[in-house]
């Protein structure tokens, strides 16, 4: 019996080593082992909403998660919890729309933060059963297949020498700013800040495979409906995006095109459709986007805030 | 605790033998078992463990579970107190009717939703015809009861063997129920004889052995190995190609026919090896399932080494009987021209059953068919030409198995369709022509790295390591296959890797650590609702 107990010890060693890792690059903080949490760590927004829900909540991907939520209140003089996480698909929004009306049925404000790339049917993630289930059961997040992935990802970003987190951190001082020639996927030859040429690099795998997710934007219809009869109201907020990635990528794509009459159904609907993104942008300067996607967080990031709170008051 | 909560309990903590919670549950089950006093409370422990096992794997269908293990039970004894022979038989025959009825009534009742449908709807043309089939398969159960079809089998078995006096009828419900319902075979079998299993599982003495638990943990390890490292990597391009098969021709189409062969194989042996293998560690031999199957040269010996203890089943309780009783001879009109044992005849019978035990779909009458017409024609073949040589030289080896195999390999396409929701027979055919189509090898180079991305971050890099893990993995699964089948004669791998010299032993054990690992990882911990392909029959 010894010896079985010492063989399975000694292999369990590389495994844990693994897990070290794991738990040094897993991309929630999930243990709350590590000093920062990164903004839009989906886990810690769920158990906030848990201890101190609210009538008002954001759903949403990492562009609605770093919104600054004290600004919102103070703008909007009422609470919102934002609920938004890094990199979630529609499918997951919804999903998670889905069991906060169920669980919470106080909720009387929506707030769905979306986009072309979210209505993308190529990305079309689905955690949203591993989030429920890791809350109750913390082995289904140490053996999730996504996390697992992100973490070896973050793992490759750290030593290529990039920052990991995000949310406060994506502030960069224009002095700093370093441009480069660019060949785009989509084959414009541009020069462009490394930010934004690295961004429409890393988007092209899934924008290139664009098609409407036309289940999950009938799904969002229908919950349209289902809130509207309940008397809750509905937002659907697109932020805005670096506008080369509106040039370089969705109108050379034609996927602005595909998704005209996405929004249309969408204005036709009973929400309320703010659209930053392909049909109403703002006339932000260079300066205040951080990246192809997410907003400087100390030079636009609040204005858009204010426009946006400006609406939903 | 609120039914609710229960339901969230299970939902949180899935229970499947590539799992979490089998990890916690076997080291708890069997080490409480051997701790216990030597008597009936360790029957009765092992079976609250099978019954806890079974209820997170499937909690709202252990109620099915209990009700068909008290009809066997008592059905059991009801058969052996007929005085005469030919009254036991009656009663068994009764018996087992009730219980094929059970089975259809659980297992096929979306069949026959579909079947009465329409002519519910002729007698009223109002009907919402959806709803209906949706209300009547909703009404009678909770879906496809877990490993019904395997558990009522070896019920089956048990109440024939009781009738022909094979084995005495068991009085002890709580060793009865424990044969029904031991947590290592009764989701998926392997499907286990009274005679040998009820004495074992009724042994409370066994002292807890080192050395055979060891070797129970070594074969778990290749069958998790098998399951998690291979195929379920497998899946990923099996699954990618035939969730949207009319996508897909060509070569891509061979390959994932190819490809699902290879899964299928290692999926069911790979859990036949983890069950033998944890139930080892309690000191009970299982049944063996797989004899190397891949390595026939004829479909005879492909079903000799493939589900052993289903084809044995079959051949005991079905095969054999027909042909004894030249029922063929009883037939009107043509009866009286007939002067052999119908041995063709039963053939075909009993792999159309074996066809309709794996599915209620079309796509599996016609798997049934397939494998029938193959046996069969090999059977004419040697009729005609005689038998071939014993021991034939190494290519003609080659080519029987390569034949052998490429049949096997295409009519489990039709298995593979049935597998899918909406899979038809048509879309099975019609995929098997597709194969001849010629696509070019970058076509279905590039369908293979966007198959193997589906679920994976969209990085090529990350595509090509899991393609080089999966092709690693297979390669070393095939080689052990091999080493087994030829150098151990058949014999116990498990063996054969402990008796190694310490550097390659623990060069093989850190390889199937780790193979385990990533392969567990790849489903999520089981947490993303995969299972083993048999546990849906």
């Amino acid at each position: 019996m010894k010896k079985i107990l010492r063989a399975i010890i000694i292999l369990l060693i590389p495994i844990l080593l693994y897990y070290g890792l794991f738990l040094r690059f897993e991309p929630n903080n999930f243990f709350g082992l590590r000093a920062e949490t990164p903004s839009g760590a989906v886990f810690g927004a769920i158990r906030q909403y848990r201890e101190n829900p609210s009538a008002s909540v954001i759903v949403g991907d990492s562009r609605t998660a770093h919104l600054d939520m004290d600004r919102v209140e103070q703008l909007t003089g009422r609470r919102f919890s934002n609920l938004a996480f890094g990199g979630a698909s529609l499918k997951e929004e919804l999903d998670l729309l889905d069991w906060l009306l169920k669980h919470y049925p106080e909720i009387n404000e929506v707030v769905l933060g979306s986009s072309f790339y979210t209505m993308n049917a190529a990305y079309n993630f689905d955690r949203f059963s591993t989030i429920e289930t890791a809350l109750a059961n913390p082995f289904a997040y140490l053996t999730s297949k996504s996390y697992n992935l992100e973490a070896m990802q973050n793992l490759i970003f750290w030593l290529q020498g990039e920052k990991l987190g995000g949310g406060q951190d994506e502030t960069e001082d224009p002095a700093n700013y370093k441009w480069a020639d660019f060949t785009t996927p989509t084959g414009y030859e541009v020069s462009l800040r490394g930010e934004i040429g690295n961004y429409l690099e890393k988007i092209a795998p899934y924008t290139e495979k664009w098609e409407p997710n036309t289940k999950q934007y009938e799904r969002l219809l229908e919950l349209i409906d289902s809130c509207a009869e309940k008397g809750i109201r509905f937002v659907v907020v697109f932020p805005p995006m670096h506008p080369a990635v509106r040039e370089y990528d969705v109108e050379a794509r034609g996927i602005d095109a595909g998704m005209a009459p996405l929004l249309a159904g969408l204005a036709a609907s009973p929400a309320t459709l703010l659209d930053y993104e392909l049909t109403s942008p703002p006339d932000f300067a260079e300066d205040q986007y951080f990246d192809g996607f997410h907003l400087d967080y100390q030079r636009g990031l609040p204005e858009w805030t204010e426009m946006l709170c400006e609406e939903l008051r | 605790m609120s039914f609710a909560a229960l339901e969230s309990l299970t939902a949180n903590w899935p229970m499947a033998f590539s799992s979490v919670h089998f990890l916690f549950f076997l080291p708890l089950a069997a080490g409480v078992y051997f701790l216990l006093p030597k008597g009936k409370i360790r029957q009765l422990w092992l079976l609250l463990a099978s019954y806890y096992f079974y209820f997170f794997a499937a909690p709202k269908h252990l109620i099915v579970l209990l009700g068909g293990t008290l009809a066997s039970w008592l059905l059991g004894l009801f058969a052996a107190a007929g005085k005469a022979p030919k009254n036991r038989t009656r009663r068994m025959v009764f018996g087992v009717a009730l219980l094929v009825f059970g089975l259809c009534f659980f297992k096929y009742n979306g069949f026959f939703a579909d079947i009465l449908s329409p002519a519910f709807k002729a007698l009223n043309p109002a009907l919402d015809v959806e709803a209906f089939k949706k209300g009547l398969s909703g009404y009678f159960t909770t879906g496809e009861a877990l490993g019904i079809s395997f558990y009522t089998f070896t019920a089956i078995g048990y109440l024939v063997d009781v009738s022909r006096g094979d084995v005495p009828p068991e009085k002890n419900l709580l060793d009865y129920a424990l044969f029904i319902g031991f947590f290592a075979t009764v989701t998926m079998g392997p499907i286990a004889r009274a005679g040998s299993l009820l004495p074992q599982l009724r042994d409370n003495t066994r002292r807890f052995d080192a050395d055979t638990a060891a070797k129970g943990l070594v074969r778990m390890a290749c069958g998790f190995f098998k399951k998690l490292a291979v195929a379920d990597t497998l899946t990923v391009f099996t699954g990618a190609v035939y969730g949207n098969l009319a996508a897909y021709s060509g070569g891509t189409l061979t390959l994932a026919a190819l490809a699902f062969m290879l899964q299928l194989y290692f999926d069911f042996s790979g859990y036949s090896d983890i069950v033998i293998g944890a139930a080892q560690i309690f000191g009970i031999r299982l049944p063996e399932n797989f004899k190397n199957p891949y390595f026939a040269t004829n479909f005879s010996g492909l079903w000799s080494r493939w589900h052993i203890s289903l084809s044995s089943f079959l051949q005991d309780y079905i095969f054999t009987p027909l042909v004894w009783s030249r029922w063929t001879e009883k037939l009107p009109a043509v009866g009286k021209k007939v002067k052999n044992p119908p041995v063709l005849s039963s053939l075909f019978i009993v792999f159309m059953v074996s066809g309709v035990w794996h599915g209620d779909t079309l796509c599996y009458l016609v798997w049934g068919a397939l494998q029938a017409a193959f046996r069969i024609g090999e059977e004419l073949l040697h009729r005609a030409v005689g038998k071939p040589k014993k021991k034939p030289s190494l290519p003609v080896r080659i080519g029987k198995t390569a034949v052998v195999l490429v049949l096997w390999m295409e009519s489990l396409v039709f298995f593979r369709v049935g597998l899918e929701k909406d899979g038809g027979v048509m879309a099975a055919a019609a995929a098997l022509v597709r194969q001849f189509r010629f696509v070019s090898p970058a076509t279905v180079w590039g369908d293979l790295v966007a198959a193997m991305q589906t679920g994976f971050f969209p990085s090529p890099l990350i595509a090509l390591l899991f393609i080089a893990f999966t092709l690693g993995c297979l390669a070393l699964a095939f080689w052990a296959d091999w080493v087994q089948c030829f150098r151990l004669k058949g014999g116990d791998l498990a063996a054969g890797i402990m008796g190694l010299r310490a550097a390659p032993r623990w060069a093989v054990y850190l390889l199937l650590t780790l193979g385990c690992f990533a392969g567990f990882i790849a489903i999520s911990g089981g947490f993303d609702g995969t299972s083993f392909l048999y546990a849906g029959y």
